[in-house]
């Protein structure tokens, strides 16, 4: 009776919402109580090692995802050196087993042709700035044979390290890197190596050059594979079906055994860069393209700041595009908040037409500036808010996402733990007096690198500085 | 201004000699403090089994199917509708289509697809708030006209989009890609063609062309979220009931594609990269055709997984490749089939000979082994529970199944078949989808390499001119 009524009660109010009431600004909003309740059973657990666990069970899905992310990243390894870390998560991606459980390891015991074997819908290694990451998806009934593949990865890394392994996915890694040239990336390496200067963590971030990695051997992975592969800079995350109940245990026993041989790198510290004044580079590069790059050295991902970017970068974007492309000026606008753990970039990129020219875009990109320092009508605000709601909807809804974002230890975060809750609160304090006062903060013209691409048939593939003036003076 | 900076540029070419190279410290001994895992490897042997959401549907009296698929859960929900009352390829000028969808995807907010089963509308949406969605999308779609001035700007800046996007080599490539394996006049080719003119596109035709394509009758709802079906029900009657039941005449459906041989076989093209790239489209069996099952098994086997051949050959053994890939698109009363390899521009030739070999081998039974098929088929059986995971891959699951005549539970016999494949069956499958000699192939190479050297295909090779 009770049951039927409240059901009747919430037929009326749904009748009366769609007949009469218009919810378009509550659906913009964004989702933090719907959020709060979505990620109610996640849970953190630190094992005596120092590695950190985060459970994320959900009945809604038939798959789970395990990933295990090292806080080691391109900013952890020393000049000169580049692509260890990268070449390391190769490594470990095709690491196999121990003799002892793989007897004929070059045939059956490769972690990957495991997983193949288990239903793998997809598994890969990825490194960045601030970590390297491994995951796979899995069919649920698989979940235990994951984890224990996993605690063998890590177990054995180090001790069947061969030259020979090391050598193939080099030449992989090579591979890689071609590849990653010939893509139209949002800014080249030497742009990166400007912003940064020689001794900031980042400032060999992008770089992999051919000479580093031929001279990396087994002494130099072992060494820093000890240093940067520690339990304590390791988290693993599990999202999807499962019982934390009976996970949690054979966790700790799968990855409790795993211990440090030595103290691990030590972990960098934030660092924004300054620009002073702005400074326009001429660039020529072999690729299809001319291109415009504006670049702005922004705070570090988790503060509020990096939020209010992210959804300043997304109106500008559209504004940008609207400016330009109906006047045939440019087309493939990108603008981004590229946030990372120790400083983030503002990075507006637009390909052009070659022999176009860039000032048209530049002049595009300071119209909408100066736009910005009006304040955002609510609609508009409602609107970025509606788009960064849909961006949130995709990785909420993949098992993958969810485990992908729970294994990040941002810095700005309380504890170094990545909490979804607190990340989507910093996009609801957002209103247009904190976009105009943080756009005026950090995206002033005279703190910035503009860079033109010229596109030119016998350039290098990573491009070469031939003008780099001050244009408008900063101040220190 | 101040003048120029070489110091920048001599400490930039600096960094890149590795000058600065310091010494590691030497690992420390013994290598590994770790403890060995106390067990032997646990081995999954619980057989995969596919449980379909629930899905309830009822029929608004407008005419409008709608499909109810509740995850009381889930954060995530989804609104999806097929307009079915017309199709790409069914007769309509394509352009008019072309700027009809850019016009959607502004006035509903959402992903917006045509092809030769109708047209598909996605928007994700948190779960409480689907039944909202569902209602403003369906007003949205019952109501909207677009005037003469959103129809200009669209086709003044796909036109404008269009004069700038002409040059890659890549979009050249592809586009000739698609009309090698569909034929010149196919409408998906004419859609994917950098020189369509849209000037011809008219306003009212537009208009009429969503008003058929959107009718009442032709629409299929799904709404996935955390409403049962009832409270979805009452919302849409309200929402609806003022509605006539017209129907409109629909079009006939889009012509399945003949998918001619192409010859010669592959074409070469020139770029700017460091390394070259092969790629192949097919035609393959409908998404619910007997032979479905194991034609996807056969595409696992020649890049769906990591321990594919060319994979294995050209990245593991070789060290030639970052890797090569294999998926299925499904379309309407069909399928298409695409590989992609990248691989160094001198490795080419043995990349395209060795994919061609692969499409022999797949239609020889006595090359394939059990244990490939074996790993294929539960990766693709763990890849169909997986579809089902997303309110998104439900919501177009069931249009998908809608568009192509089938039931929801068409899902669970299709899984059924997959579990049943056979070695016999992908090698049957293969040969009789995969044609190694009239398959259109694209090879994409560095600019001067690629245009003297001559490569081989058994069905013809030439250099794009």
């Amino acid at each position: 009776m009770c049951a039927a009524m409240f059901h009747r009660c919430w037929v009326l109010g749904i009748v009366l919402c769609v007949l009469g009431v218009d919810h378009a600004r509550a659906q913009e909003a964004l989702p933090s109580s719907h959020l709060a309740q979505s990620f109610s059973r996640l849970s953190w657990h630190e094992l005596e090692n120092g590695m950190l666990v985060v459970l994320d069970p959900s009945d809604s899905v038939s798959t789970v995802t395990v990933a295990v992310g090292v806080q080691a990243g391109q900013r952890d390894v020393p000049h000169g050196w580049s692509g260890l870390v990268h070449l390391a998560e190769h490594l470990l991606f095709r690491a196999h087993g121990s003799d002892t459980h793989f007897p004929n390891r070059e045939t059956s015991g490769h972690f990957v042709e495991q997983l193949e074997q288990l239903g793998v819908i997809e598994c890969n290694g990825m490194t960045s700035s601030d970590r390297t990451v491994f995951f796979e998806t899995v069919p649920a009934s698989a979940l235990d044979s994951v984890l224990w593949l996993e605690a063998e990865r890590f177990t054995h890394a180090l001790t069947n390290l061969d030259a020979n392994t090391l050598s193939r996915e080099r030449d992989i890694v090579h591979r890689e890197r071609a590849l990653r040239d010939d893509a139209s990336t949002l800014a080249p390496l030497l742009v990166h190596q400007i912003l940064y200067g020689s001794t900031h963590p980042y400032a060999d971030a992008m770089a992999e050059r051919e000479g580093d990695l031929n001279a990396i051997g087994l002494a130099e992975m072992q060494s820093f594979m000890q240093r940067a592969y520690t339990p304590e800079r390791l988290t693993l995350a599990i999202s999807g079906r499962f019982n934390p109940a009976e996970v949690l245990p054979r966790v700790t026993e799968l990855f409790g055994a795993l211990r440090a041989v030595g103290p691990p790198i030590p972990l960098p510290r934030v660092s924004i860069p300054r620009i002073f004044g702005e400074r326009r580079l001429l660039v020529d590069i072999r690729r299809a393209h001319d291109a415009l790059i504006v670049l702005w050295s922004t705070p570090p991902f988790g503060t509020p700041e990096d939020a209010t970017l992210d959804l300043v970068a997304h109106t500008m974007e559209r504004r940008i595009r609207e400016r330009l492309l109906v006047r045939g000026r440019g087309f493939d606008v990108q603008v981004r908040q590229q946030s990372a753990d120790l400083a983030s970039e503002f990075v507006i990129h637009i390909q052009v037409p070659r022999r176009s020219g860039t000032e048209v875009p530049l002049d595009a990109i300071d119209a909408v500036l100066n736009e910005l320092h009006t304040p955002l009508d609510d609609h508009e605000l409602a609107r970025a808010r509606g788009d960064m709601l849909q961006r949130w909807l995709g990785v909420y809804d993949s098992t993958r996402d969810r485990a992908l974002g729970l294994i990040r230890r941002p810095l700005a975060f309380p504890g170094q733990r990545y909490d979804p809750r607190v990340d989507i609160a910093r996009y609801e304090t957002i209103d247009a007096a904190a976009i105009r006062q943080v756009t005026g903060q950090w995206l002033r013209r005279n703190a910035r690198l503009v860079v033109s691409l010229d596109a030119r048939p016998g350039a290098p593939f990573e491009g070469v500085l031939v003008r780099d003036l001050i244009a408008r003076p900063g101040t220190p | 201004m101040k003048s120029s900076r070489p110091l920048v540029v001599a400490l930039v070419f600096l960094f890149g000699c590795g000058a600065r190279r310091l010494p590691l410290p030497p690992p420390t001994q013994p290598l590994s403090a770790h403890q060995p895992l106390p067990s032997a490897p646990p081995l999954s042997t619980e057989p995969l089994t596919l449980t379909l959401p629930r899905a309830e549907s009822f029929t608004l009296p407008c005419g409008i199917e709608v499909h109810v698929v509740t995850r009381p859960d889930a954060l995530v929900g989804g609104v999806a509708v097929l307009g079915a009352g017309g199709s790409l390829g069914d007769g309509s000028l394509v352009e008019d289509d072309v700027v009809l969808v850019d016009l959607l995807e502004r006035a509903l907010d959402a992903t917006i697809e045509i092809d030769g089963r109708g047209i598909f509308v996605h928007r994700s949406e948190l779960a409480m708030s689907t039944i909202t969605r569902a209602v403003r999308m369906v007003r949205a779609l019952h109501d909207a006209q677009f005037n003469e001035r959103e129809v200009t700007r669209v086709v003044r800046a796909r036109t404008e989009e269009r004069v700038v996007l002409r040059q890659p080599h890549i979009r050249a490539s592809y586009f000739e890609h698609l009309s090698r394996l569909y034929g010149p006049d196919d409408a998906r080719v004419i859609w994917n063609n950098p020189r369509r003119r849209l000037e011809v596109v008219e306003t009212s035709r537009v208009n009429a062309r969503l008003t058929r394509i959107m009718s009442p009758p032709h629409l299929t709802l799904v709404v996935v979220g955390a409403y049962e079906t009832s409270f979805v029900q009452a919302a849409l009657l309200s929402a609806t009931t003022s509605w006539g039941t017209a129907d409109h005449a629909v079009p006939r459906r889009a012509r399945a594609p003949i998918f001619p041989p192409a010859h010669p076989q592959a074409i070469g093209y020139g770029s700017t990269g460091q390394m070259g790239r092969i790629a192949l489209l097919e035609g393959g069996p409908a998404s619910f055709a007997p032979d479905h099952a194991a034609y996807r098994v056969a595409v696992r086997l020649l890049g769906g997984m990591y321990s594919s051949r060319p994979n294995a050959v050209f990245r593991e053994e070789r060290r030639e490749s970052y890797g090569a890939r294999a998926a299925i698109d499904e379309e309407g009363g069909y399928s298409t089939l695409w590989f992609s390899m990248s691989v160094r521009n001198d490795q080419l030739d043995d990349a395209l000979s060795a994919l061609t070999s692969e499409l022999s081998r797949l239609g020889h039974v006595e090359s394939l082994n059990d244990s490939e098929v074996d790993r294929a088929r539960t990766i693709e059986l763990a890849s169909e529970m997986h579809r089902f995971d997303s309110a998104e891959g439900i919501a177009r699951a069931i249009l998908h199944a809608r568009a192509e005549g089938q039931t929801w539970s068409a899902y669970a016999a299709r899984f059924e078949a997959i579990q049943r494949v056979t070695r016999d069956d992908v090698a049957i499958a293969a040969l009789t989808w995969i044609r190694p000699t009239d398959a259109p192939i694209i090879v994409i190479g560095e600019g001067t390499w690629i245009s003297t050297h001559s490569l081989s295909a058994p069905g013809g090779y030439e250099l794009a001119r």
